[in-house]
């Protein structure tokens, strides 16, 4: 141990030491896993974000004259429909499309309320302790008490279905985790010695917090993130398959899958393409998070 | 009379009772002095500290007849007066240096946040000057890029100089330097040693070096201040306590030091045998008592009063005489 830090400090002084960047990518990269994740969520990202370029047709267009129209690998499939239509005649690849907007929206929207909620409730209960502690904690543990999806449906029935009561309903579910998670690696940090010394030097509690406290925290939070964004995706598409999230015809994937239910034998492609469009998006934040913490965390560093 | 402090008595709100950390401690530091406090871990050194600084945790009480600071009275300040001088007007320093730093940012960015904290008129080229002008005052090579560097990037002693930087970037009027050189090698501590006593000479500060190494209060306080058990045992100017320790504990203290007392050579150190007591279960009468070879049974049942003799101050009915 003792040896390994001294050669570290000789490395430091023969040569300028790589940028963070750097040195994040080169402990990142060893990961291949990892980084097919990275490029799975890369290319959802891009997907999302030129959808209307992309898709060949309004998402919500009835074909009158293509119902149920195979793929183009099955027999009876044309080029026109490259994935085939739905039960309307919907094409399903422009559907599919768009559902990568709306799934990785929803992630975003999930991964922003969850996280700016959870993080400044984690940093009030583990800064201040005692009384303040034991309140959000007790609150976070009935959060806990619930059964995520049971939880989520009920803050829906609650609200009314649609996709942003969706949105909350999942934020909500996901809060306990932040929360947790950053509780845990405050309490550490105040006992630090620097904590002390930013006292005396005449910062404040908000100050301390925020500025010295949280930058130390944020790389298990970063983790997290990043792995809430597949829950929001997954916990989202079970509340649209269940009717309570988008609703038809926005063609978001859990609600696809839903709809697709009753051909689930006469037209299986219906079903198994939005199926694996949650699949592959969810397992691609689910690598790259893994990687992150491998990558991020100072105890697994070599 | 830049502090004074007077009776001050800090209890502990613990689960197991109230804990007496100090008990009418009393003080004062001119300007540009220099006041060692020397005692065992435990002896309410470090707490003292933190009254002045006010950052004491909630569950301890302060009382005291007087705690002047500068012209402020220190326990009628609101917290964010109390901000205001810490940094500015109270600089500290720590033991430990390397895990005083705020590993996530660096140097440069800690030193200019103080900075812009308690000097608002200076812009932002003028901290930045100031910055260097600290650095290359604490004796940093390189110092314009150390200020790029991280905690971790730099070395014990130079952590130690980057905090002294932090400490004294506003001037400020008292350096409180909680065993400033407990975690550094022989050769730094004479260096940082050296360092805080040139910079004491310019700013002009007034300074409590808190430590249990002897010989570093010994070279450089103007006065030192021995405790025990919360009370101040013996206080008196550097030489004369050192030349001829009263209260049996100092005497002790001095004795346990290599070279310093008449042991022959190769012969095993003298120690003082037992331990600090528990602040809960305090002994009767003389704190010192348990462990004191002189003690006859007066000192078992009276707390001997703390006795002013021109500049020294002594709490013993029996003390050592004579002279090292």
């Amino acid at each position: 141990m003792s040896e390994t830090i001294a050669l570290d400090l000789i490395d430091e002084n023969e040569h300028v030491p790589d940028s963070f960047i750097k040195e994040f990518w080169n402990h990142f990269k060893q990961n291949k896993g990892a980084v097919a994740g990275l490029a799975l969520i890369i290319v959802f990202v891009l997907i999302a974000l030129a959808a209307p370029l992309l898709a060949p047709y309004n998402p919500t267009f009835l074909q009158d004259n293509a119902l149920r129209l195979p793929p183009i690998w099955a027999e009876g499939g044309t080029w026109s429909y490259p994935l085939g239509t739905d039960d309307v005649g919907r094409d399903i690849l422009s559907r599919l499309i768009h559902g990568a907007r709306i799934s990785m929206g929803i992630g975003f929207a999930v991964v922003i309320l969850s996280l700016t909620s959870g993080l400044f409730l984690g940093l009030f209960a583990g800064y201040y302790g005692g009384k303040v502690d034991r309140l959000i904690m007790r609150f976070i543990d009935i959060v806990m008490a619930f059964p995520s999806i049971l939880l989520a449906i009920t803050v829906v029935s609650v609200m009314g279905p649609g996709i942003s009561n969706a949105i909350i309903a999942v934020a909500i579910v996901a809060i306990p985790n932040f929360t947790r998670i950053v509780r845990a690696s405050v309490m550490a940090e105040r006992k630090k010695q620097y904590v002390m010394a930013s006292k005396t030097f005449g910062a404040s509690n908000f100050r301390i917090m925020v500025f010295e406290i949280l930058p130390n925290c944020l790389a298990p939070l970063i983790v997290q993130a990043t792995l809430g964004f597949s829950d929001g995706i997954l916990n989202a598409a079970a509340l649209g398959f269940l009717g309570l999230g988008a609703q038809p015809p926005t063609p978001e994937w859990g609600t696809m899958l839903a709809d697709a239910r009753p051909f689930i034998e006469s037209s299986p492609w219906m079903v198994t393409l939005p199926g694996l469009c949650i699949l592959f998006s969810v397992l691609g934040f689910n690598l790259f998070g893994d990687g992150l913490r491998d990558a991020l965390d100072p105890r697994l560093k070599k | 009379m830049l502090l004074e402090v007077e009776d001050l008595s800090i209890t502990f709100d613990t689960a197991k009772g109230a804990l007496q950390a100090t008990r009418q401690v009393s003080f004062k530091l001119a300007q540009g002095e220099t006041l060692g406090i020397v005692g065992e871990s435990g002896c309410g050194k470090s707490i003292t500290n933190l009254a002045i600084m006010g950052l004491l945790p909630d569950t301890a009480t302060v009382h005291a007849k007087k705690l002047h600071f500068d012209g402020a009275d220190l326990q009628s300040l609101s917290e964010s007066e109390f901000r205001k001088i810490r940094g500015d007007k109270i600089g500290m320093i720590f033991q430990d240096p390397m895990s005083a730093l705020n590993p996530s940012f660096t140097v440069g960015f800690q030193i200019d946040e103080t900075l812009k904290e308690h000097c608002p008129e200076m812009d932002k080229s003028a901290r930045a000057a100031r910055a260097l002008e600290l650095m290359n005052q604490v004796g940093i090579p390189a110092p314009a890029e150390r200020l790029k560097n991280y905690a971790h990037e730099l070395s014990g002693g130079m952590s130690q100089r980057v905090m002294i930087a932090m400490a004294i970037a506003c001037k400020p009027k008292l350096l409180i330097a909680d065993e400033p050189t407990t975690a550094l090698d022989v050769t730094i501590q004479a260096q940082i040693m050296k360092l805080l006593k040139d910079l004491q000479k310019e700013y002009q500060m007034a300074m409590i070096l808190v430590t249990h190494d002897l010989g570093v209060v010994a070279q450089n306080a103007d006065r030192i201040q021995v405790m025990y058990a919360g009370e101040v045992v013996e206080s008196a100017k550097s030489k004369e306590l050192l030349a001829a320790p009263a209260h049996p504990y100092t005497d002790g203290l001095l004795s346990s030091l290599p070279g310093k007392k008449a042991t022959a050579f190769r012969q095993p150190l003298p120690s003082i045998a037992g331990m600090v007591p528990d602040l809960r279960a305090r002994p009767k009468g003389c704190q010192f008592n348990p462990r004191c070879l002189k003690a006859e049974d007066k000192c078992k049942t009276e707390l001997p009063a703390l006795t002013h003799e021109q500049d020294r101050q002594l709490r013993c009915f029996y003390p050592v005489e004579g002279t090292v």
